[in-house]
């Protein structure tokens, strides 16, 4: 289960990805897990949730819950721009909608573009990765998307340099 | 329409007349039948000229008399069609009368090919045609005798069985005809229920044999229609019995009611097979039911009577046969309509989506600077809305009624079979609930109800020894307390043994026999819920069957419901279940604490007020509290339970909101009351699940989402958190 990238998983991790900025770095997720983008518009706090859950909003008639993921990832808040949105994804059946700084594009990423996180070092966590998508020159992290949101925990993306050991986002 | 007024327009009907044979074919009136809808009156007229004249023309040539009256009978469907409410059952009535057009065709091929062979059996084994007109219209006279009423229709006698080798009942599976026809048949059968229970009560009711007598009517010749022969064979066989009644000839009391009331149920239980046939599972004859149809045709040759319920013949026998009967009373088609329960939540959720919508056009600021006229059509179009949304949540909720009509049929059941003699009460049955709670009720107090009879309700012999009224009285009453819906049963049986219940608990190990000794009453009843404890000191036929009280319990539970149990021994019992509205409507008070708003139930708002200095006191061991008519009761502050900045700081200026009652009590500070609003309880969702304080949330008028306050949850909260230093 830790093991993200077989030989078998090499062709399930290529497909389309939409992508999105998050700091400095772009991200991707599985097109098939997107519902739809929404505009950063009415969130509502809800008292006593985890820091990185911003809210919930109203989706068409249906309450989903907003979760911000810059927090989540343990990065530096940043003020939300015309820029900042919301991705609404399907997570084991549930919609949850992530705030990010910007929607980039949605790439087709073959299997020989895509490589296991761990050329990246220790510096990055892989649980929560399916891999490393190189298109046009452009590294972009791929998301587990729905690793990332089934835990309730901070998830520590980027490792400490000076921390090897391996942890799970335990903070 | 499209071939046809393509190729003879406007004056199609003379061009008909003038030569049938040659401008349309029955094949031609066959493809022009399956374009056709109910809407299209002129194509409709001309098919049925050309029908009328291909019979007159059929019966000229001496062809036999089965394809004529086949494409009288098809005329006469399209007829019905055409008359001034005849366009309701148009669809079905038009495709009928295609299937009997088709018939002909292959009815008439069959005489080519084989001349020898009479065109009758052909027509006979082929369709049967039925009553035609009766099928939509229920004021049209029923058959006498089981013979059709229009003479030049092939008749089939009652008393004709389906032949051996073929299925019980005979459809295509998926046949959308046959399944709008189950529906219909479930739909009547349930009607005629009701009404011959109110027969029970009154049998003079003249109402409610017309009722049942209708319901009757109709599925024949809807099942005619579709073509089942052993559901219309059986509903006639039933509406006959009915019709005797009707005219006077027998009543509707002992072995006639119960043969009426069993008959309504063998309908709903072909209804089923049908239905199974559908699935394109093999169709059985129900269980009983060649032998019902047997006593049907003949109830006193079987011994059934006014006075005799089964078996026994009180002698006097009545000829079987009715006189024709007085047209019936307006029917009730088309004030009920049946559709898909997604489309009712999805037309709900998309009137949500229009009240916030118009909300949104009219905050908005060019509205405000369009002036009075602008700002007149918007009020008004806000009116509509409301309106439009106060119709569409009241949309689902439905009243008692029906589930206590069943309640009634259970405790006739019951207490027939046990030789009791049971009166069953119910109050408030308008009180309305959401349908979908309804249905998961029903069963549990089905169960319930069969309980208070079985094990309430003594026998008769035993309550008169205990100087009881001999009728024991089983009651089930529903109404609105404070928010919830409570549903009341009581009965005035035996009561529960409180000890008996310990020592059984104790001896199946459901409690220790420590606990025994400090159980109270109240816990003790609730042991009934416990699985494999039956209070009950004979095991009858009755119990045991469906659910036990354990799943009573927790189907209850499921619906955020609570059951309470109160008795007396000997003197009777009374549960009560308290259903929350969670599934429902509820009124909130939208409140402001800083930047956030909150919304508050009204039901549980006692009052509200800006606190006077003098009323604040702040006890170091109890934190704040506020002190109304003499009374202290504790004050929390929203912001700093759901920790929310920027909300007013000094009490004084802001608002104390009393809520809850008795040693729940407590004032809640906010910063502002905004407004009421009627709003939709929703789940946070399982991203988010439960929140102490919070019971859920609601779409605002703005399309924001409203956080709804639990004040129960708060009170816990609170006490959670540590106390305010001063």
């Amino acid at each position: 289960m830790t093991e993200p990238a077989t030989e078998a998983q090499e062709d399930s991790r290529a497909g389309k990805y939409l992508t999105f900025m998050l700091d400095a770095e772009e991200y991707g997720i599985r097109i098939e897990k997107v519902q739809e983008i929404l505009g950063l518009l009415g969130i509502t706090r809800v008292p006593r949730t985890p820091h990185f859950v911003r809210g919930v909003v109203n989706l068409r008639g249906s309450i989903i819950p907003i979760v911000d993921l810059r927090r989540k990832f343990d990065m530096s808040v940043a003020e939300d721009t015309p820029q900042t949105c919301i991705i609404v994804v399907r997570s084991h059946g549930v919609d949850v909608g992530i705030v990010v700084d910007s929607v980039s594009e949605v790439v087709s990423v073959s299997a020989s573009h895509v490589e296991d996180a761990p050329h990246f070092g220790d510096a990055v966590n892989t649980d929560f990765l399916l891999g490393v998508g190189k298109t046009g020159g452009q590294v972009r992290l791929l998301l587990d998307i729905e690793r990332v949101l089934s835990t309730d925990e901070v998830v520590q993306l980027r490792r400490a340099g000076h921390d090897s050991e391996l942890e799970e986002g335990e903070s | 329409m499209p071939r046809f007024s393509t190729d003879c327009t406007g004056d199609g009907q003379s061009l008909l007349r003038n030569g049938a044979d040659t401008a349309m074919t029955i094949e031609e009136i066959v493809s022009l039948l399956v374009q056709l809808e109910p809407e299209d009156r002129d194509e409709l007229e001309e098919v049925v000229s050309a029908l009328e004249l291909q019979a007159e023309e059929r019966k000229a040539d001496g062809s036999g008399p089965a394809v004529p009256a086949l494409l009288k009978s098809a005329a006469t469907k399209l007829r019905t069609v055409l008359a001034p409410d005849g366009a309701a059952h148009g669809p079905m009535l038009i495709s009928a009368a295609a299937r009997l057009v088709r018939a002909a065709t292959e009815s008439d091929r069959a005489a080519e090919e084989s001349p020898e062979s009479t065109p009758d059996s052909a027509a006979t084994s082929e369709s049967t045609p039925p009553p035609a007109a009766e099928a939509a219209r229920d004021s049209e006279s029923p058959d006498e005798d089981g013979v059709s009423d229009s003479s030049d229709e092939p008749a089939d006698p009652p008393d004709a069985e389906a032949s051996s080798d073929e299925p019980f009942i005979q459809v295509e599976p998926g046949d959308e005809l046959v399944e709008e026809f189950v529906g219909e048949v479930r739909e009547y059968c349930e009607g005629a229920e009701g009404a011959l229970l109110e027969l029970e009560e009154n049998p003079e009711d003249r109402e409610a044999i017309d009722t049942v007598f209708r319901a009757f009517h109709t599925v024949k010749g809807v099942a005619a229609m579709v073509e089942l022969d052993a559901v219309s064979k059986f509903a006639h066989l039933a509406e006959h019995l009915l019709d005797r009644m009707r005219s006077g000839k027998i009543r509707c009391v002992g072995g006639y009611a119960d043969l009426a009331l069993q008959s309504s149920d063998m309908l709903k239980e072909l209804g089923e097979a049908v239905s199974a046939a559908l699935r394109g599972e093999k169709a059985e004859a129900p269980e009983g039911y060649y032998q019902l149809r047997s006593i049907l045709e003949d109830p006193e040759a079987h011994g059934v009577g006014a006075h005799a319920r089964s078996g026994l013949s009180d002698g006097r026998s009545q000829p079987a046969r009715a006189a024709r009967p007085k047209k019936a009373t307006s029917a009730e088609d088309g004030q009920w309509i049946r559709m898909r329960s997604e489309r009712l939540d999805q037309l709900i959720d998309m009137v949500g989506e229009l009240v916030i919508a118009h909300a949104m056009v009219r905050e908005d600021a060019a509205i405000a600077k369009g002036g009075r006229e602008a700002q007149r059509k918007v009020t008004h179009v806000s009116k509509i809305v409301r309106e439009l949304q106060d119709l569409s949540m009241g949309l689902r909720m439905v009243p008692f009624r029906a589930t206590f009509k069943k309640l009634q049929r259970v405790v006739r059941d019951v207490a027939q079979r046990q030789g009791k003699s049971v009166e069953f009460v119910t109050v408030g049955d308008d009180t309305e609930i959401d349908r979908n709670m309804v249905e998961s009720l029903a069963d549990p107090l089905i169960h319930m109800v069969r309980n208070s009879v079985d094990h309430g309700v003594e026998t008769p012999e035993r309550r008169e020894e205990r100087g009881k009224h001999p009728i024991g009285r089983v009651q089930i009453a529903a109404y609105n307390s404070g928010g919830n819906v409570v549903v009341e049963l009581s009965d005035d049986g035996g009561g529960l043994d409180r000890n008996r219940l310990v020592d059984k608990a104790v001896k199946n190990g459901v409690i220790t026999a420590d606990r025994a000794r400090t159980i109270t009453d109240a816990e003790a009843f609730q042991l009934v819920f416990e699985a494999g404890l039956s209070t009950a000191e004979k095991v009858s036929d009755v119990s045991g069957r469906g659910v036990g009280m354990d799943v009573v319990r927790s189907n209850v539970a499921a619906l955020g419901g609570r059951i309470d149990i109160a008795s007396e021994l000997g003197e009777g019992t009374t549960f009560t279940i308290n259903l929350p509205l969670t599934l429902a409507i509820t009124d909130g008070m939208l409140v402001r604490v800083g930047q956030e708003r909150y919304l508050i139930p009204t039901t549980d708002i006692q009052s509200s007020l800006r606190p006077e200095p003098s009323m604040l006191t702040t006890v170091s061991s109890r934190g704040e509290l506020l002190t109304l008519r003499g009374a202290p009761i504790p004050l929390f502050r929203l912001s700093r339970l759901f920790e929310v900045e920027g909300a007013i700081d000094d009490s004084s200026q802001a608002l104390a909101v009393v809520v809850g009652d008795g040693e729940g009590q407590c004032a809640l500070l906010v910063d502002e009351l905004l407004d009421q609003q009627q709003v939709v309880i929703k789940s946070l969702g399982d991203g988010i699940g439960t929140i102490l304080g919070l019971s859920g949330g609601a779409i605002l008028a703005d399309g924001r989402v409203g956080l709804i306050v639990d004040t129960a949850g708060l009170l816990t909260l609170a006490r959670q958190t540590p106390a305010v230093t001063a």
